[in-house]
């Protein structure tokens, strides 16, 4: 009878113990991006909207969903922190905002786990094949070029009333968004409209004096940016003192979707922008984009940009597809995620999810395009402005009347 | 190419170059006359565009406090860090003591100010010469500012006695020592002037250009090239040197965008090949 008491009281013990440590249970989530150094800025907006989805969304599988965020700070720490955070047992990751994001992507998947990438735009491993846990929720930067020249022609065509032949476009920009413009000034080329202008200055480009002159004598219809924040905001502020106004511009996001550009004033005025859906456009079709926004203003005092809509996006559907597969186990994960269906219109950013074999996303899709206009307090504003579904305002184009 | 947009050109890159010039004669000074190896150059350019920017954009300090405070500043940070932190001389000391203090600049940007992008967002306005050429009134503005600057520093190098001790301690620091001028002293007073070159930049370039955590390393490196081209120490060359970067940049942005840099950097290692005696240490004070 002794016994058989310590024997219950043994079993006890340890059910109670057990649920204690079930109840503990977490679902582990990493994430590797940049909270410090040149990149701090959109990897920090990535990690805070990944918080916003982990505390919006509530527990998976009835697990609480733990963040592991860590700060690489640059490229060369990418992989380091990532082994870090598999050493852990993590095997679940979000991406966050990396300025070379596909050896991590392929670290991860090598070595067992599971990639959910809302922010990059590199196709490589899809490209490649064969990478059944990786999944790419975004469009490639090659979508990208490729809708730049597609809505140049038709704003040219429409706005301009010039035929493409007749268009003269400019595509300048910085190094490192160089792939961007060199594959746009091939689709140019191959459809018989070669650019007047295609110029990457170096980084340290400090005077776009000879570069905006050259483009005044050539008589340019179109500017195709390339740019980064500081290069982009350099370059509208001396084309404003220059008297140099393109009837369309038309940047590859980075530089000019980001908060900052406003506060250049006037010269932000006109530009428009090819991006990512974007916090600002309408929020009815975009269900969660509304309360994202506000809990995001109201816990950091600021907006969101793209990058940490895209990854807030991107979190709440994973979370999702976790539930929906009914484990954390890695096969079964990515087995529903490549079945999963969700329909434009359903998710905080807009696109819908729907994988081809290779994991690219089919509706990843339409690209935003967005305009400086004037704001109420004389500030400049960014508005979505196309495509129609998506915009709360016609675009200006041109925005300077001659 | 007209006459307009050549001379527009070459205004432009005048007044850009002398920008550059002054932005690299600290460094031409501390590397050539003082013979510090200063790693963390760039840091505190950018640590000081960013002050510059929250003082004037978000504390609402006052351009002239800034003016004088800032300067002075920079002037107490330099004399510390040499009579503190780089009193021993060794290269290898120098390198690793400035690396880490920029890389604790770099920290406290980044804590301090975020790493966001910042500018004053100025549109620069624009001088006519005549209908076809113009400058931009800031870049004509920093180039008055940087040669009265350079020329204030040479003027106080020669004629003032405590100018006349620096160069003594520079030349012949033990004969200096022996005539009793505590050279300690002096070539912190010296470093902490360097430091005053860097606010004086920054507090310029901040109203032309944005500022990135980034941006420091590009700074660095153009500086160095100056220097190298000036031959180190030289200040006067180093102010020259960056007007033939700026206005041989100003026509190949113009002609062939894409291979300004590269040109550029060709332009450095022919210099370095052809007058490696210029890097010799040389004491042009």
């Amino acid at each position: 009878m002794k016994l058989f008491k310590t024997l219950v009281l043994a079993a006890g013990t340890l059910s109670l113990a057990g649920g204690a440590f079930a109840e503990e249970e977490t679902f582990k989530v990493g994430m590797v991006t940049y909270l410090t150094g040149d990149w701090g800025y959109p990897g920090t907006s990535t990690k805070r909207s990944l918080e916003i989805a982990a505390e919006t969304y509530g527990t998976v599988l009835g697990k609480k969903i733990e963040l592991v965020i860590v700060d690489a700070q640059n490229p060369n720490n990418q992989i380091p922190e990532a082994q870090r955070l598999m050493a852990q047992g993590i095997k679940h990751f979000i991406q966050g905002y990396n300025l070379v994001p596909v050896p991590l992507a392929r670290y991860v998947v090598d070595n067992g786990g599971l990639m959910a990438d809302g922010t990059s735009w590199f196709p490589d491993l899809t490209e490649e094949g064969g990478y059944d846990n990786y999944f790419m929720f975004m469009p490639s930067w090659k979508v990208f070029s490729q809708t730049l020249v597609d809505y140049s022609l038709k704003f040219g065509e429409e706005n301009l009333g010039k035929k493409p032949e007749e268009l003269k476009i400019a595509l300048i920009g910085n190094p490192i968004m160089s792939y961007v413009g060199d594959e746009a000034a091939r689709i140019l080329t191959e459809k018989g409209y070669p650019p007047a202008i295609h110029e990457t200055y170096g980084n340290d480009i400090a005077d776009f004096t000879p570069i905006i002159t050259k483009m005044k004598e050539a008589g340019i219809d179109i500017v195709i940016p390339y740019q980064l924040g500081s290069d982009a905001e350099l370059y509208r502020r001396q084309a404003a003192g220059l008297g140099h106004t393109p009837p369309i511009l038309l940047a590859a996001g980075v530089g000019y979707d980001q908060p900052e550009f406003a506060n250049m004033g006037d010269a932000a005025l006109g530009s428009m922008s090819l991006s990512y859906t974007v916090p600002e456009m309408r929020e009815e079709f975009a269900p969660g984009l509304k309360q994202f926004k506000e809990t995001y203003q109201q816990k950091y005092g600021e907006q969101p940009v793209t990058h940490g809509l895209q990854t807030f996006a991107t979190a709440m559907a994973f979370f999702q597809m976790v539930d929906k597969a009914g484990s954390l186990d890695i096969d079964k994960v990515s087995k529903t995620m490549a079945e999963t269906e969700i329909e434009r219109g359903k998710l905080p950013n807009y696109w819908g999810v729907k994988f081809d074999a290779n994991h690219n996303n089919l509706y990843a899709n339409p690209l935003i395009i967005g305009q400086w206009v004037p704001g109420e307090n004389g500030k400049p504003i960014y508005k979505v402005v196309y495509p129609e579904e998506l915009a709360v305002e016609k675009p200006l184009i041109p925005y300077f009347k001659k | 190419m007209t006459f307009d947009v050549f001379a527009t050109l070459l205004l432009s890159g005048i007044f850009t170059g002398a920008l550059y010039g002054l932005f690299a004669s600290g460094l031409t000074f501390q590397l050539g006359s003082l013979s510090i190896a200063n790693f963390g150059y760039g840091s505190w350019l950018i640590l000081a565009m960013y002050t510059t920017y929250f003082a004037l954009q978000v504390w609402g300090v006052p351009l002239v406090a800034v003016i004088v405070v800032l300067p002075l500043a920079y002037f107490a940070a330099g004399y510390l860090i040499r009579n503190i932190l780089l009193r021993q001389e060794t290269l290898a000391v120098q390198i690793l003591t400035t690396l880490g203090i920029a890389m604790i600049v770099d920290g406290v940007i980044i804590m301090a100010y975020s790493p966001a992008p910042r500018t004053l967002g100025i549109v620069e306005p624009l001088f006519y010469i005549t209908p076809g050429i113009h400058v931009g009134q800031l870049r004509f503005l920093a180039f008055v500012v940087a040669a009265v600057a350079l020329i204030a520093f040479q003027v106080f190098l020669r004629r003032s006695y405590l100018g006349k001790m620096i160069r003594a301690v520079v030349e012949e620091r033990e004969t200096a020592q022996l005539m009793g001028i505590n050279s300690d002293r002096v070539l912190g007073i010296a470093f902490g002037l360097s430091f005053v070159l860097i606010a004086i930049a920054a507090m310029l370039m901040i109203h032309l250009f944005p500022v990135t955590t980034s941006a420091g390393a590009v700074y660095q490196l153009m500086s160095f090239l100056i220097a190298t081209i000036a031959g180190l120490g030289n200040m006067r060359g180093a102010f020259l040197a960056g007007i033939a970067i700026g206005v041989l940049n100003a026509f190949l942005l113009y002609f062939a965008a894409s291979y300004a840099t590269v040109v550029l950097f060709t332009v450095f290692v022919v210099v370095l090949v052809l007058f490696s005696n210029r890097t010799a240490g040389i004491k042009h004070i």
